[in-house]
C-alpha cells in the first residue's frame, strides 16, 4: 500500500475553499496584508507576554520621546504619554481591546442582520417592503450621526458604543443576505432540491447557504473594518472606551492634548489604527477578487 | 420625463414621512422631559395623537429652543449649515476634480506602474482614519511648513459682515477694499479641513471611475472611434466618459453621508464652526432638542439630495429614458 | 434637456482650470502682516452664554462681557484685589457701617451703534436700573431672558440691601440691614456691572427687551461689532470711552474649545493671548519663538480637610500629627510639576491680611508618630479620604495627590483609602457633610479675606456645608465677625491675623498648596496682566507694532 501505481492520470478536483485560497495566493498584496493581519491579531491574542509593561502603570517620566530620538529612553521603546505610561504597552493592549470590541460588534450586526435578511427573503411582499424601506433609511443616514445620537441616548461608555456601532452595522448584513438569497432562490439546482422534497431548513442550509456564503464573508470584513473604525472614531470623540482604557481611539483623543509639544504620542496609535483598517480592507478586496465577486 | 419627477417627488415625500415616524420613535426613548415639553408631547395622550401633535410642530417649524443658548434650533441649524455646506461641497469638488483624472489615468494605463500607484494609493486614503490624518496634516503642512492656517474660517485682520454665511460669498460680495484678499484668505483657509474632508471620497471616486472606464474603453463603440483615428483626448472626454459617468454619479449621492460623517470629525479638529461641532456640543451637554433638530434636518437633507441625484442619474443614462 | 457637446465641454474646461489656480493661488497666497497689525486676537475657550454678566457665573461669560464691555462703580486695580474708584469717582460709608454713598463720574458716555445713540451720559438712573433688576422681584425687567441671577443671590445681597435710593443725577445711596466690610469689595464683582437705562427702555417700547441681553451697550473699554455663535467675538475700541479710547483699535475672541488647537494657534502665531493652558504647554512653549509664559500667584488654595465631627479627628493631636505627615514639597512637584507654593493659612499670600510670619509645621515624620502616640493611636488607624476626578485651577490631579498623601501617611501607620467621585456629586456629598476626609480647594471671587474665612471656618458655614471640616472654634469665629464689621483694613488684617494663628494651632486643615495661574501669550502683547482671582482684561492692553517689522 505503499505506493499505488498510477495508472490514470488524475487530477483532484480542488474543494471550493482550496480554489478560493489558490486564487488568493495569487494576489501578492492581500496575501502580505493578510500576514501583517495575522501578525495583528497574534499580538492581540498574546499582548499579556508581549507589552514590557502593564498598561496603566504610571512612571515618573513624563513625555520620553521615542528611543531612537536623542532624548528616548531604551525601556520605553515608543516612549512615555502625558502621564507616564509606556506607549507601546498602550498600543498592544489596545489591539487586543479594539479588535475584542470590533469582533464583539460584528458578531451582534452579523447575527441579527443575517437572520433578518433571511426572514425577509423568505417572508411576503408587505412585510420584505416594510424591512427594507427602514432599512434604506438607516443605510441613508450618517453611520457616526446615528451612532452619536444612540450613545446620547444610552449614555456613553464602552458597552453602549458597542451597541451603537453594532446598529448601523446592520442594515448591511440585511441587505446583502436578503439580496444573495434572492439571487439563488430561483436557480435550477434549488428547484430542483424542491421537488427532491426537502423542507424549508434543510433548502437553506444545505443548499442556499453555502452558495451566499463569499458575499457575506465580504460583508464580514467590510464590516469588521468599518467597526475597527466607528469605534476608535467614537473614542476620538470621547464618546466610545473611556480614559484609562487602552483603546486606539481613546488613546488618540488622550494624546491630542500633547500634538505640538510631543507628536510621537498621537503619531503611534494612528498608525496601529491605520494599518489594521489598511490590512483588513486589502484582505476584503482580495477575498471578493479570489471569490469572483463584482462589487 | 413627468413621470419621473412625480414618482420620485412620491418617493420623498414617503421617505420624509417615515422618517418621521423614525425620529419620532428615537425621541421616545430621549431621558428628556423638556424635549417633550417642547414638543408637545405628553404621556397622558396616546402615540397616535402624540405623533400627530409631533408632526405639527415639525410642519410649523417650531423644534424647539435649545437648552444651551435658549434660542430657536432651527435658526441655529441655519446659522451653523453654511459653514457645513461650504465644506463639504469643496471637498466633494476636490475628490472630484482629482479622482477622476487618476481614474482616467489609471483605466487607461491599466496594469502599469501607473495604475498600481493610482489603486494601492486609494485603498490608502480609503483605510485613513480621517481624525488622525486631519491631526496628521495639522502637524505637517500648518505647524511645521507653515502653509495653511491651523483654525478658523477666515483670518481675524479681515471684518466681513456675515450675509449668506458662505465665506467665500460673503468675502466677494463685501464693501471693503480688501474684499478679493479677502476671498484668498477664506479659500486659504478652506484648503487643509477640504482635503481632509475629500480623503475618503476621492479613494471611493478614483476606484468607482477606474472600474467604470475599463468596463466602458472596451465596449465596441470605443474601439471603432479609435479606428476612426480620434484623439485620445476625445475618445475619453467625449465618448467614453458619458457612459462612465453613471456609475460615478451613483457613487457621488453616497458619499453625500459619508461627507456628513466626515463633517463631525473634522469640525473637531479644525474649530470649524458648522453644524458638525454644534451637534457634538448639544451630545456632551445632553440637549436633546439640539440633538433631534439635527437629526431630523440631517437625514431629510440626506434623502433628498439623493433623490436630485437620482433624478440626475436619470438625466444622464439614455437608456432608462429610453425605457419609459 | 443638456446635451454635452463639444462646447459645453469647453466651458467645464474653463471651470476647472480656473477652480485649479484659484487653489494653486491660495496655497502660495502668503500671509500679509500689515493688515493683521491693529487686531488682536484671543483665543478663549467657549462661547458666552450671554452679554450680560448679571446673568452668568461663568468666568467665560465674564471675560466676554462685564470685562470688556462694562464697568462697575468700583473696581479692581489691574493685576491686584485693590479697589479703585471707576464708574463711582468716590465714596463715602457711614460710621455704623450701614449706608454707602457713590458719587458718580460725569461725562461717561455709553456705546453708540447703529440700534441705539445714547441721548444722555451714564447717571445714578443706571446704577439703580442695573441694581433693581436683580434685586426686585417686580422689576418689569426681572423675569426677562429667563436666567436667573445667581451670583447676586449667592452673595446674600437680596437681604443684605435694605434700600437703593437716587439723590441727585449723580449720587446714589445704598442703606444695607448690617454692617458688611467686604461690600466695597463685592461692588467690583462682574456681577454689578452697570447696563444702560435707557437703552433697556428703548428696547421695552420696541417690543423686544431681551436684546438688552444679547446685544449689549456699556460703558466699557470696547464695544462689540458681531457675535458669531461658537466662531468669533468682534470688538472695536470704545471711541468716546472715559478714560480714554484704547491704543487697541480691534479685538477678537477667537472660540476654540479644544486646548491643543488653542496651542497650536498660538504656535502658529494665529493667536496672541491662550486662555487656559495645560502645564504641558506651560513647560512645552519655551521651544517656540511666538509663545511667551506669563505666570502669577492665583487667589485659590488646595487643601486636606478632616472632618472633626468624626474620631479620631476630633483629638487635636492627630490632625497636628496629619499636618507633620505630608511630604508638600514633593506634592508640588509630581502634581504641579512646579507650578504652585507650599501653603501654610487658610489664605493665599498674594491677599492683604497674610500673616507671613506663621511657622509651617515642615516634614517630620518622627514628630507626627510621636504625636500620634500621645493622642493613643500609637498603631496608626484606617483613614477614607474623598476625591473628585475633575481637573480644577487649584488641583490639576486630586486622585494623584491623594496617592501621595496616602503613601506618606502610611509612614506613620495610617491606612488611607481613596475613593473618588465626579465633581458635582463631589461637591454635594462633601456638603451633607458624610466624608471623613478630603481633598478641597477654594478659589477667591472678590479677593476679600472674609470670603475664605467665613463661608470654609465660621460656625455659620457647619451649618451651610460649606465649612467642611465642621470646625467651629467660638473664639475664631468672634475675631472674624469683629473683621467683617470693621472698616479700617489695618484693624481688619489684625483680627485675621490672629484668627489664623488660631487655625494654626488648632489645624482643622492640612493646607497644601497654592495654585500659579498661566497665560501664554505672543511677546508682540504688551502691558497685559493676570487677575489674581482668573479672567482676562484687555483694557490698556496694546501691540508692539514694532515686533514683525525687524
Amino acid at each position: 500500500m505503499k505506493h499505488q501505481p498510477q495508472f490514470y492520470q488524475q487530477s483532484r478536483i480542488p474543494s471550493t475553499a482550496a480554489r478560493w485560497w489558490d486564487n488568493f495566493t495569487q494576489n501578492k498584496l492581500a496575501t502580505s496584508a493578510l500576514v501583517v493581519l495575522s501578525f495583528i491579531i497574534l499580538i492581540a491574542i498574546f499582548s499579556p507576554l508581549l507589552a514590557p509593561y502593564d498598561p496603566t502603570l504610571q512612571f515618573d517620566e513624563y513625555l520620553i520621546p521615542p528611543s531612537w530620538h536623542a532624548n528616548g529612553q531604551p525601556q520605553f521603546l515608543l516612549g512615555t504619554d502625558e502621564i507616564g505610561r509606556d506607549i507601546l504597552s498602550r498600543l498592544i493592549y489596545g489591539a487586543r481591546l479594539s479588535l475584542k470590541l470590533a469582533l464583539i460588534v460584528v458578531a451582534i450586526a452579523a447575527t441579527i442582520g443575517i437572520l433578518l435578511g433571511t426572514v425577509t427573503a423568505f417572508s411576503n411582499r408587505y412585510i420584505e417592503h416594510l424591512v427594507l424601506r427602514i432599512m434604506d433609511l438607516i443605510l441613508a443616514l450618517p453611520s457616526l450621526l446615528l451612532a452619536i445620537v444612540i450613545v446620547a441616548i444610552i449614555g456613553p461608555g464602552l458597552p453602549n458604543a458597542i451597541y451603537a456601532v453594532a446598529v448601523v452595522l446592520i442594515p448591511h448584513f440585511v441587505l446583502t443576505t436578503r439580496s444573495a438569497i434572492r439571487n439563488e432562490i430561483n436557480k435550477d439546482y434549488v428547484t430542483a432540491m424542491i421537488l427532491d422534497g426537502a423542507n424549508k431548513t434543510r433548502l437553506f442550509l444545505k443548499g442556499i447557504l453555502p452558495n451566499i456564503l463569499p458575499p457575506l464573508i465580504v460583508q464580514l470584513t467590510l464590516a469588521f473594518s468599518t467597526a475597527v473604525l466607528e469605534i476608535a472614531a467614537l473614542g476620538f470623540l470621547g464618546l466610545g472606551a473611556q480614559a484609562p482604557n487602552p483603546e486606539w481611539g481613546t488613546i488618540l483623543s488622550e494624546s491630542h492634548d500633547n500634538i505640538v509639544n510631543a507628536p510621537w504620542t498621537v503619531t503611534f496609535p494612528g498608525l496601529a489604527i491605520f494599518f489594521t483598517l489598511l490590512s483588513i480592507n486589502l484582505v476584503g478586496d482580495g477575498l471578493r477578487d479570489a471569490m469572483d465577486l463584482e462589487k | 420625463m413627468i413621470k419621473l419627477l412625480i414618482r420620485q417627488s412620491l418617493l420623498l415625500i414617503t421617505s420624509l414621512f417615515i422618517l418621521t415616524i423614525f425620529t419620532f420613535s428615537i425621541s421616545r426613548f430621549f431621558p428628556s422631559e423638556n424635549f417633550n415639553q417642547q414638543l408637545q408631547i405628553q404621556a397622558e395622550h396616546s402615540a397616535l395623537e402624540n405623533y400627530s401633535r409631533y408632526l405639527s410642530q415639525i410642519f410649523s417649524g417650531q423644534w424647539g429652543n435649545s437648552e444651551l443658548r435658549g434660542s430657536d434650533v432651527l435658526q441655529e441649524f441655519l446659522t451653523f449649515f453654511p459653514a457645513t455646506m461650504e465644506l463639504a461641497t469643496l471637498a466633494l469638488c476636490f475628490a472630484l476634480l482629482c479622482g477622476i483624472p487618476l481614474g482616467i489615468t489609471a483605466a487607461k494605463n491599466k496594469n502599469s506602474w501607473q495604475d498600481k500607484l493610482i489603486t494601492s494609493s486609494t485603498l490608502v486614503g480609503y483605510s485613513m482614519p480621517i481624525f488622525w490624518w486631519g491631526m496628521l496634516l495639522v502637524l505637517l503642512v500648518s505647524l511645521s511648513w507653515g502653509l495653511t492656517p491651523v483654525a478658523s474660517r477666515l483670518g481675524f485682520e479681515y471684518d466681513i459682515i456675515p450675509v449668506t454665511g458662505f465665506m467665500l460669498v460673503d468675502t466677494l460680495i463685501s464693501e471693503q477694499p480688501y474684499a478679493v484678499e479677502a476671498f484668498y484668505d477664506a479659500l486659504h483657509h478652506l484648503l487643509l479641513p477640504s482635503i481632509v474632508l475629500g480623503t475618503i471620497p476621492l479613494a471611493i471616486f478614483t476606484r468607482v471611475t477606474r472600474s467604470a472606464m475599463i468596463k466602458v474603453l472596451s465596449s465596441d463603440y470605443i474601439r471603432t472611434a479609435k479606428a476612426k483615428g480620434l484623439s485620445d483626448f476625445r475618445i475619453i472626454w467625449l465618448h467614453a466618459m458619458r457612459n462612465a459617468l453613471i456609475p460615478i454619479l451613483t457613487v457621488v449621492g453616497l458619499q453625500i453621508s459619508v461627507l456628513i460623517t466626515g463633517t463631525l470629525i473634522t469640525e473637531t479638529i479644525f474649530s470649524w464652526p458648522g453644524i458638525g461641532k454644534w451637534l457634538l456640543e448639544a451630545v456632551y451637554r445632553r440637549d436633546f432638542v439640539t440633538l433631534h433638530a439635527g437629526l431630523l434636518a440631517i437625514s431629510a437633507l440626506v434623502i433628498f439630495t439623493n433623490v436630485i441625484v437620482e433624478v440626475l442619474t436619470y438625466y444622464v443614462n439614455p437608456k432608462l429614458r429610453i425605457r419609459e | 434637456m443638456i446635451r454635452l457637446n463639444q462646447n459645453n465641454f469647453r466651458a467645464v474646461r474653463c471651470c476647472l482650470f480656473s477652480f485649479t489656480v484659484a487653489l494653486l493661488y491660495g496655497c502660495q497666497y502668503q500671509q500679509n502682516t500689515k493688515v493683521k497689525e491693529d487686531v488682536l486676537v484671543y483665543c478663549t475657550e467657549g462661547s458666552p452664554q450671554t452679554f450680560n454678566p448679571q446673568l452668568s457665573t461663568s468666568g467665560t461669560t465674564f471675560d466676554a462681557s462685564s470685562r470688556t464691555l462694562y464697568n462697575r462703580l468700583v473696581e479692581f486695580q489691574p493685576g491686584t484685589t485693590y479697589i479703585q474708584p471707576a464708574l463711582a469717582q468716590s465714596w463715602e460709608v457711614s460710621s455704623d457701617g450701614k449706608t454707602y454713598t457713590f458719587d458718580l463720574r460725569r461725562d461717561v458716555k455709553f456705546h453708540n451703534n447703529s440700534d441705539f445713540q445714547p441721548s444722555r451720559n451714564f447717571n445714578a438712573d443706571d446704577v439703580i436700573f442695573s441694581f433693581e433688576r436683580q434685586w426686585d422681584k417686580k422689576h418689569p425687567y426681572h423675569d426677562v431672558s429667563n436666567l436667573s441671577y445667581r451670583y447676586f443671590e449667592a452673595m446674600q445681597l437680596g437681604s443684605l440691601i435694605k434700600n437703593i435710593e437716587k439723590i441727585s443725577d449723580y449720587k446714589v445711596r445704598f442703606e444695607l440691614t448690617r454692617a458688611e466690610s467686604p461690600f466695597l469689595a463685592t461692588m467690583a464683582m462682574d456681577f454689578a456691572s452697570i447696563l444702560s437705562a435707557e437703552y433697556a427702555q428703548q428696547l421695552v417700547s420696541q417690543g423686544q427687551p431681551e436684546k438688552l441681553d444679547t446685544n449689549p451697550i456699556g460703558t466699557g473699554p470696547f464695544q462689540l461689532v458681531r457675535y458669531q455663535p461658537d466662531a468669533y467675538i468682534r470688538y472695536k475700541a470704545h471711541p468716546d470711552y472715559w478714560q480714554e479710547k484704547q491704543r487697541l483699535e480691534n479685538l477678537v475672541f477667537a472660540i476654540t474649545p479644544d486646548p491643543s488647537l488653542r496651542f497650536a494657534r498660538v504656535v502658529a502665531g494665529e493667536c496672541d493671548v491662550m486662555a487656559n493652558p495645560l502645564p504641558v504647554h506651560i513647560k512645552a512653549s519655551n521651544e517656540f519663538s511666538y509663545t511667551k509664559v506669563l505666570q502669577s500667584p492665583g487667589l485659590n488654595i488646595a487643601y486636606l480637610s478632616m472632618n472633626t465631627q468624626k474620631p479620631p479627628f476630633d483629638n487635636d493631636k492627630v490632625r497636628l500629627a496629619l499636618n507633620y505627615a505630608i511630604n508638600k514639597d514633593a506634592i508640588i512637584q509630581a502634581v504641579y510639576r512646579g507650578t504652585a507654593s507650599k501653603a501654610k493659612n487658610p489664605i493665599p499670600p498674594n491677599m492683604w491680611s497674610y500673616d507671613q510670619d506663621t511657622s509651617d509645621f515642615g516634614y517630620e515624620p518622627r514628630k507626627a508618630k510621636q504625636l500620634l502616640e500621645e493622642a493613643g493611636y500609637a498603631n496608626g488607624f484606617d483613614m477614607t479620604v474623598w476625591t473628585m476626578s475633575a481637573q480644577r485651577a487649584y488641583n490639576p490631579n486630586a486622585k494623584k495627590m491623594a496617592e501621595l498623601i496616602q503613601q506618606d501617611l502610611k509612614d506613620i501607620g495610617i491606612r488611607l483609602k481613596i475613593e473618588t467621585f465626579e465633581y458635582g456629586s463631589f461637591l454635594n456629598k462633601v456638603r451633607e457633610g458624610r466624608h471623613h476626609s478630603a481633598l478641597l480647594g477654594w478659589i477667591s471671587d472678590n479677593g476679600d479675606p472674609d470670603n475664605f474665612f467665613t463661608p470654609l471656618l465660621s460656625c455659620a458655614g457647619t451649618l451651610s456645608g460649606t465649612n467642611s471640616s465642621n470646625w467651629c472654634n467660638q473664639e475664631f469665629n468672634r475675631l472674624i465677625e469683629k473683621a467683617r464689621s470693621q472698616n479700617q483694613l489695618k484693624n481688619r488684617a489684625r483680627q485675621y491675623k490672629k484668627a489664623q494663628a488660631i487655625f494654626k494651632q488648632q489645624s482643622p486643615w492640612v493646607p497644601i498648596a497654592h495654585a500659579t495661574q498661566h497665560v501664554i501669550i505672543n511677546p508682540r502683547v504688551k502691558n497685559f496682566k493676570i487677575t489674581p482671582s482668573g479672567g482676562v482684561y484687555f483694557e490698556g492692553v496694546y501691540l508692539d507694532e514694532e515686533f514683525y517689522r525687524d
